[in-house]
């Protein structure tokens, strides 16, 4: 089969959406993991607060699933028939990936660095670990408005 | 009802009957004591011997508990269900206080003998590192000392060295055996006549000879001696081991240890409420919170046993803060966590958590956006609760996810989305709504909640100001708020801008000019009430910020969607699909369930805690924390 130049630039942004915030996921929940595990290692009780703040680095990733698969979806690769896209299209879906990739990779490592930040605080203050799970969900927005862009473009290239 | 009204509890009794007035403020559970005026004069504590014994006993007694865990046969309780433990059977566990501190000595014991063995083991690995060498060499100490022409020396050499020494004692009248050669040294028995000793005993120093004087050898030869270590190691790791199972008996005395230690627990809290009081040589005085709605059967319990005790009640002075609880109903109090999450409210403040319950359920549903969550939600911890038969103020969280499930499941229907699938046929633009083809209407819908939610928050504030009396405060600090916003509102509809228009003028007028009220200098008046209008930009930003409740909606619904796109293939892939299909269906949509469940929940948490109570809330309230049968793993009863 032969690819339309704007087929693959959609292909490529749903790369874009994917790749570059999993890494930011990974590395976000990765930081958070390795403090948890120290927290954990001296004050048990508090492990289970703990996993809650190494999860919260972890959405980005997931929202760049997200559009990823929408991509893949409006493209028509996922399910079947893959429809034409004008090279300007593919321009757009690529627009519409720089957001959730870009700001989800930058948010999820910011994110992991409060997330274990709050984590040593729940180690000395486990009464204050909603306070901790707050300071992180301030970095989660601009992720969230990152996906809220990203997805209303995705969604306005063919319609 | 909202923070509980609290008295100031002022207990003069006497002395002879102060621990059972104490057992009784235990058993209520309503009196939080509070350290005397430093304008008692220190006094050295009479019983403080029972507090320090105790705070010694009953870390040992915990620690004795950690150290048996793992014959620990007893579910860890949860969400308050305890093993009951009668009080007759407390008094008897305390009776035979003895026993149990003979069990704790006999665990201390066989710890310390358990330490001391791994100490031996040590050194017996030490020695037979260094002894190891000389296996083969089947002479004692001794044999080498009955020559009277030589003298036998024992020791280590570098190899490197060896040729050199060697030569060395060709020259005199000396040799040696090489016992044993490790990679770098060798082990050699070196004979020197005595007349030629010390050149010989020279030569072997500058070749770099280390000594083996074999002082713990005794008269054994050190095949002897390994044999004897081996023999040693082995009764040893013996003991050892004995010494562990002797704890898989101890731990059948844990669910007795564990009453024990709760028993003593109790005694504990009593003892440290004793050391608050004040003491004359037959009276006694102590002060303390009580909630007012107690405070009645309080007295009547306490004076009905010590009829010469004086009871004064009081309310809380104006510089006075007492600490807070607070009661509501049962609905509201689920959402309880929420609030003591962030802080609780001050005393003379409001509790925030009835305005913010409903609220926080709406924010919850419309993240989580999915009917069959919230349904599959709900369902399960109702069960759940029921047949644990948890009662609301054990397990308030379970009780706040039942609630937000049920909501969801509205707001799921409304947003048209079931694990993933649209079950609803397409109605009007806003029945049922579609946040993925059709977006606008339910920015717009997030973006109202937001605005209705902010506004609430902002009313709640102009309610506190008109309880205290403050109704300028009321209309320039909030109201004008609210018409300068519905006024804003209002000009971008044609039909009322004329209005709108009335209204942000009046408004920004109230502000300006209102706002630093208490300020003489005009200049300085104005300037305080431009930097108060500069604040509308923080109302653009914290309605904008409900933008995520469509996010995280529309991420639960797409990735929903998306599981069931993926599924749906292997589904098609023949016979074998279907049963993969469906394991993958309940765990792709268990995961998406429990990942977006907790994202509406903190994220509900943030709305709550930053744009909501950042419009009025007044936090700092210290948890009442009173003299109650609080304890750890048991739960004992009282008489």
């Amino acid at each position: 089969m032969e690819l339309q130049l704007g087929q693959i630039l959609a292909l490529v942004g749903a790369s874009i959406a994917v790749i570059l915030s999993g890494i930011g996921s990974s590395r976000g929940v990765g930081l958070a993991g390795e403090t948890a595990a120290g927290v954990a290692s001296e004050n048990p009780e508090v492990a289970s607060k703990l996993l809650v703040l190494q999860l919260l680095p972890a959405t980005q990733g997931i929202y760049g699933f997200l559009i990823g698969v929408i991509v893949l979806i409006n493209t028509g690769i996922l399910g079947g028939q893959m429809v034409d896209v004008t090279l300007t299209q593919g321009l757009k879906y690529i627009a519409g990936c720089l957001p959730v990739g870009v700001v989800g990779w930058y948010s999820s490592v910011q994110q992991g660095k409060v997330s274990a930040a709050g984590m040593l605080m729940t180690g000395k203050h486990p009464e204050m670990s909603g306070r901790g799970v707050t300071m992180a969900v301030m970095v989660e927005t601009y992720a969230v408005f990152a996906l809220l862009i990203s997805f209303l473009i995705v969604n306005s290239v063919q319609g | 009802m909202a923070i509980v009204k609290m008295k100031r509890l002022r207990l003069l009794g006497m002395r002879e009957d102060k621990s059972r007035l104490l057992s009784i403020l235990q058993r209520l559970g309503c009196v939080e004591l509070t350290e005397l005026d430093e304008e008692f004069p220190q006094q050295e504590v009479i019983e403080n011997s029972e507090y320090e014994s105790l705070s010694l006993l009953l870390p040992r007694v915990r620690r004795a508990i950690e150290r048996l865990k793992k014959y620990d046969q007893e579910k860890a309780p949860a969400y308050g269900q305890y093993r009951k433990v009668s009080s007759t059977e407390a008094e008897k566990i305390l009776k035979n206080e003895h026993e149990f501190i003979n069990i704790l000595n006999a665990m201390d014991a066989a710890d310390l003998r358990i330490s001391e063995i791994g100490a031996q083991l040590l050194r017996i690995q030490a020695h037979r590192k260094e002894y190891a060498p000389w296996e083969t060499l089947t002479h004692t100490p001794e044999d080498f000392q009955k020559s009277d022409s030589c003298v036998f020396i024992c020791g280590s050499v570098p190899t490197r060295n060896l040729a050199q020494l060697e030569q060395e004692f060709a020259e005199i009248s000396a040799g040696f055996d090489i016992v044993n050669t490790s990679s770098d040294n060798t082990y050699i028995v070196a004979a020197i006549y005595r007349q030629d000793e010390e050149t010989g005993l020279q030569a072997l120093e500058r070749s770099g000879f280390v000594r083996q004087s074999f002082s713990s050898l005794g008269n054994l030869s050190p095949k002897e001696y390994l044999n004897s270590l081996d023999e040693q190691e082995k009764a040893l790791e013996q003991e050892r081991a004995t010494l562990n199972a002797s704890f898989e008996n101890f731990g059948k005395d844990l669910p007795r240890l564990k009453s024990f230690h709760d028993i003593i627990m109790l005694k504990f809290a009593r003892a440290e409420a004793s050391n608050k009081t004040y003491n004359t040589g037959s009276t006694f005085f102590m002060e303390g919170w009580v909630p007012e709605e107690d405070s009645q059967k309080l007295s009547e319990e306490l004076l009905s046993v010590a009829p010469y005790t004086v009871i004064d009640l009081q309310d809380p002075k104006e510089d006075e803060e007492p600490s807070i609880k607070l009661k509501n109903n049962r609905f509201v109090t689920a959402f309880e966590p929420v609030v003591e999450g962030f802080s609780l409210p001050s005393y003379r403040g409001i509790d925030p958590t009835p305005v913010m319950s409903a609220f926080y359920m709406i924010l919850f549903a419309v993240m989580l956006s999915d009917a069959g969550y919230g349904l599959l939600m709900t369902l399960a911890l109702f069960l759940f609760i029921k047949i644990k038969k948890i009662p609301v103020r054990n397990a308030k969280m379970l009780y706040l996810l039942i609630f937000c499930g049920a909501a969801t499941v509205a707001v799921g229907l409304w947003f048209n989305t079931a694990f993933g699938i649209s079950p609803l046929p397409k109605y009007s633009t806003l029945f049922p709504l579609d946040a993925v083809n059709d977006p606008l209407p339910v920015m717009g819908i997030c973006l109202l909640i937001g605005i209705i939610h902010l506004f609430a928050g902002v009313f709640t504030a102009a309610y506190m100001d008109i309880k205290r009396g403050d109704w300028v405060g009321a209309i320039s600090d909030q109201i004008s708020w609210l018409v300068l916003l519905v006024g804003l509102g209002f000009l971008m509809v044609p039909s009322l801008k004329e209005i709108g228009k009335i209204m942000a003028i009046v408004s920004v007028v109230i502000i300006l000019l209102m706002t630093g009220r208490d300020k003489r200098n005009p200049f300085k008046r104005i300037m305080s009430g431009l930097g108060a209008l500069y604040g509308i930009t923080s109302w653009v930003s914290d309605i904008l910020s409900y933008m995520r409740l469509f996010g995280m909606g529309l991420a639960t619904g797409v990735i929903g969607m998306v599981f069931n796109i993926l599924i749906g293939m292997i589904w098609n892939a023949g016979f074998i699909g279907k049963p993969i299909a469906i394991v993958l269906f309940i765990v792709c949509h268990l995961f998406n369930l429990g990942i977006n469940a907790l994202g509406a929940y903190v994220h509900a948490c943030r709305l709550q805690y930053i744009e909501f109570f950042g419009k009025f809330y007044e936090d700092g309230g210290r948890p009442f924390k009173p003299l109650n049968m609080q304890t750890r793993y048991v739960s004992i009863q009282s008489k």
